[in-house]
């Protein structure tokens, strides 16, 4: 009778135990899954790259959002990214991510959101997504100028700028890349030393340099990248290779500018692997020549393993 | 009836017995590997070569000394396993605090790095307070290391992820005693360690003839690794060789001869790499002459049939690297004395036998190949769902400060990776050298074409093909139409446009993060702390240009275009 007594008791225990335990599960479940949690998990998902995973999250939190409020809109944005790079690309997904920009865009034009909405419909038309996808050129560049002129004096244009000038360069057709020149050089005129410029530059050194094999051209255009400041700290080296060896192949050759660009690989950039080299060629042009600064406590040593002076 | 019940019971009683049992035991155990009130932290490497354990082990000692709340525990794991093992833990979620990073799939690739690892610029940026009073003391922790930390910079993903913690360098070791008698034996003044190609056949030959006249058969030199894999000795020579030709192949200028400027130099009429071009006959016959002082059926040896040659002494040189200075010093013992030297190239003056006559190859060397874009090795990242990230970080610095980097690495016989650290005399040679060149041609321009390459190249060393068998087979293989280099370059084309859309996508995340992230760090509740938004935009601008410079991968279709006068078949 007692054991009985003890056994039904110590059910009953459990029973309210596990009630218990379920209630205060539900109520942190309750909370975890507050729409507001939903995307922060989708951002922190993007931020590891797991789009599938962001995708569930923004979905979950657009479903519990109060249409077009500004919570709707973050978890529409970041779904429609999810969507956009989920991977196997489909026409399905693409299409998705597609409307769901569309949905940003009905109720948002001036804000940062709308203007990478706008700028993603555009990389959508231009890249071929998935297998047959066809890349529409001309949709792409409705939408980076609608960002230009939308979002004037902005990072956005900037980018749009970049973009609708890429579209064109990227056919390799010689009349397209120089309107593709064209936008570059409208933009740099008015306004050469904003923080895209550098890169603009650098992008407009590389299509003189290749398609159009404009030397002098594209020298100019990588010292003014060089004046302003590489995008890519440190990554310049190959460039400043291209800029010494063009310089010295100009017709008469441009000494002053391949003595400065190979001084400038040996001390600002000697991990290119081109810093003994550059020293050769400053030895052939009779300039100076600096040492290589790489590797402290290896440096003085010889390939033999013998301690230089 | 207590009779039935107990003998009804019994099985019973054991079972809760045994439970209780092991129960105590995984309490024990577990106790043991997380003592209570100790902050545990795991490290994981699969470098199980001489000295690198205890040497891990004297570092952790010294650090548990300073902090006797920590508790380190190394997990070596042979490399055999390492990549399945840590790819397994990382999706379970119980991987290792600290992880060596590199070879397993999920530390080498972008999405699962950033997934799975700690970005580290931000700590890269401050000083390693562990060089407190020293040269270092106010010097960025990247800065501090011997490549700036370049080897670990993911340039998709505009971070690090991880901290090297030595330097690696290939080259040889040689067995200085006997190279010495084999010297004085022969009669010759050729300096030990050799300098030139010359010498170097020299001074084998006289190994091979000192062991002959003792009967025994001493192979001049070993190799650890495929000596016709186009990554390792034979880089060395390839550069050597065909750096010369770089001002007639790199089309785009930017210092390289890339796979694609291989393929569209080789194709020109009288191309100065064709393979019965003077200089490539010199390249390759200069390559099967060094062979031929390796120890016989050299091409099937493994590393350690090589090892165990050395250090019995029937061998007098091994071609390997820095990680085998301990292993090989400890086996040497007192019976010879071990040194090291970088692998000598042709100078003006060394003949070669090619077809009947001696040919001065020395005429076609540009120089040896440089170790300017050389990085650290062993970097060890920090897991995310670490319990204790900041104990994790805090060992990294202690074990890459100036003062510490250096006896860690003594302790192995390895090379350091924190600049003005001490080296032992047996690194020495394997230290980055900036003199010297980069560019080589490359005809492993597909899978396929190297799978032939190698194949070919080794029959040819071998004696199977001859020199002019061995060129018409490559030839044949480069211009053939189905699975040569034109389906090679449409191949990397292919890999060009994969590469602008995976830019695309992680310019997405940045792009994504710049809206949605937090506006100031820690403001946004997060497992782990995410990139403020301004920082995922200037990441962004600089993704941004790299993928515009890609121009939607067409400049490979253009380029092609231009040398073949027709469209590239992309399948």
């Amino acid at each position: 009778m007692v054991v009985r007594r003890a056994v039904l008791n110590s059910r009953r225990g459990l029973f309210a135990f596990c009630i218990g335990s379920a209630l205060m599960l539900g109520s942190c479940a309750r909370q975890a899954d507050t729409p507001e949690a939903h995307l922060v998990r989708g951002t922190e998902a993007i931020a590891a790259f797991d789009w599938d995973k962001a995708y569930v999250e923004f979905a979950d939190a657009r479903k519990g959002a109060e249409p077009k409020s500004e919570l709707w809109l973050k978890a529409t944005f970041g779904l429609a990214n999810a969507a956009q790079h989920r991977m196997p690309a489909s026409r399905a997904t693409i299409e998705e991510a597609r409307g769901l920009y569309e949905a940003v865009l009905a109720v948002e034009q001036n804000t940062p959101m709308a203007a990478r909405s706008m700028l993603n419909l555009g990389r959508i038309a231009e890249l071929a997504d998935f297998f047959g996808d066809a890349v529409d050129l001309e949709a792409a560049r409705k939408s980076y100028r609608g960002v230009i002129e939308q979002f004037a004096g902005t990072a956005f244009a900037s980018e749009g700028t970049m973009r609708l000038a890429g579209s064109y360069i990227s056919t390799f057709d010689r009349a397209e890349t120089l309107k593709g020149i064209e936008i570059l050089e409208t933009w740099l005129r008015e306004h050469p030393d904003e923080p895209m410029a550098s890169a603009m530059y650098q992008y407009l050194g590389d299509t003189y340099f290749y398609p159009l094999g404009d030397y002098p051209k594209a020298l100019a255009a990588y010292k003014q990248c060089d004046r302003l400041g590489w995008t890519q700290k440190g990554r310049q080296g190959g460039t400043y290779w291209r800029m010494a060896v063009m310089a010295e192949r100009l017709s008469p050759p441009d000494r002053e500018t391949a003595v400065t660009f190979y001084t400038k690989i040996i001390k600002e950039t000697p991990t290119s692997g081109k810093a003994y080299e550059s020293q050769l060629a400053l030895k052939r042009l009779g300039a100076p020549v600096p040492p290589i600064e790489l590797f402290p406590g290896a440096a003085n040593m010889t390939a033999s393993g013998e301690v230089r002076p | 009836m207590k009779g039935k019940f107990a003998r009804n019971n019994i099985g019973l009683i054991l079972l809760v017995l045994t439970v209780l049992l092991c129960l105590v035991q995984v309490m024990r155990t577990q106790r043991q590997l997380d003592p209570p009130g100790k902050k545990v932290i795991r490290i994981a490497f699969w470098q199980l070569e001489a000295g690198y354990r205890e040497a891990m082990q004297a570092m952790i000692d010294e650090y548990q000394k300073l902090h006797p709340d920590v508790v380190i525990r190394q997990m070596p794991i042979t490399e055999r396993l390492y990549a399945q093992w840590l790819n397994v833990h990382l999706i379970a979620g119980d991987a290792p605090d600290l992880c060596e990073m590199g070879m397993a799939t999920l530390t080498n690739t972008d999405q699962p790095k950033i997934r799975y690892f700690t970005p580290l610029a931000e700590p890269l940026d401050q000083p390693n307070p562990y060089n407190a009073g020293t040269q270092f003391e106010k010097l960025a922790w990247r800065e501090t290391f011997i490549d700036g930390n370049r080897g670990q910079f993911s340039d998709s993903l505009q971070e690090y992820f991880a901290v090297p913690t030595s330097f690696y360098g290939a080259g040889v070791y040689y067995n200085a005693t006997l190279l010495a008698a084999a010297k004085a034996e022969a009669g010759i003044d050729t300096p030990i360690p050799p300098r030139t190609f010359g010498q170097w056949i020299e001074i084998s030959q006289a190994v091979r003839a000192y062991g002959k006249k003792r009967g025994k058969n001493i192979a001049p030199i070993v190799s650890c690794y495929n000596v016709a894999n186009p990554s390792f000795l034979l880089e060395q020579y390839t550069v050597a060789f065909t750096a010369g030709v770089e001002p007639t192949v790199d089309a785009n200028l930017d210092g390289r001869i890339s796979a694609w400027e291989t393929y569209a130099g080789f194709i020109q009429p009288n191309s100065v790499i064709a393979f019965e071009s003077e200089r490539m006959r010199a390249f390759y016959h200069t390559y099967k002459r060094l062979m031929g002082e390796f120890a016989d059926g050299y091409i099937a040896m493994t590393r350690q049939d090589a090892m165990f040659r050395f250090v019995q002494g029937d061998a007098a040189m091994i071609v390997t690297g820095s990680w085998d200075a301990k292993s090989l010093s400890q086996q040497a013992g007192d019976r010879f004395k071990l040194g090291a030297m970088k692998y000598p190239v042709p100078v003006r003056g060394d003949m070669v036998t090619i077809d009947g006559q001696q040919v001065d190859v020395g005429q076609f060397v540009a120089g040896p190949m440089n170790s300017a874009g050389a990085t650290g090795g062993a970097g060890y990242g920090i897991y995310k769902r670490s319990k204790h990230p900041e104990v994790a970080l805090d060992f990294l610095h202690f074990l890459t400060s100036v003062k510490n980097n250096g006896r860690f690495n003594a302790y192995c016989d390895w090379a350091p990776a924190v600049a003005g650290s001490e080296l032992s005399d047996l690194v020495k040679p394997f230290m980055p050298d900036p003199e010297g060149y980069t560019s080589e041609v490359m005809f492993d321009l597909s899978a396929d074409l190297g799978a032939v390459y190698e194949g070919k190249l080794a029959q040819f060393l071998t004696g199977e093909l001859t020199y002019p068998q061995f060129a018409k087979a490559m030839t044949e293989a480069m211009t053939n139409p189905t699975n040569g280099g034109d389906r090679a370059a449409a191949r990397l084309h292919e890999n060009d446009r994969t590469s602008v859309r995976n830019d695309e996508r992680t310019l997405a995340a940045q792009t994504a993060l710049a809206i949605l992230g937090p506006e100031t760090q820690g403001a946004m509740a997060t497992e782990v702390p995410l990139p403020t938004r301004q920082e995922a935009a200037a990441r962004a601008k600089k993704i941004l240009l790299q993928q515009v410079r890609k121009n939607n991968g067409n400049e490979s279709r253009a380029r092609f275009l231009d040398v073949r006068g027709k469209e590239l078949q992309v399948r």
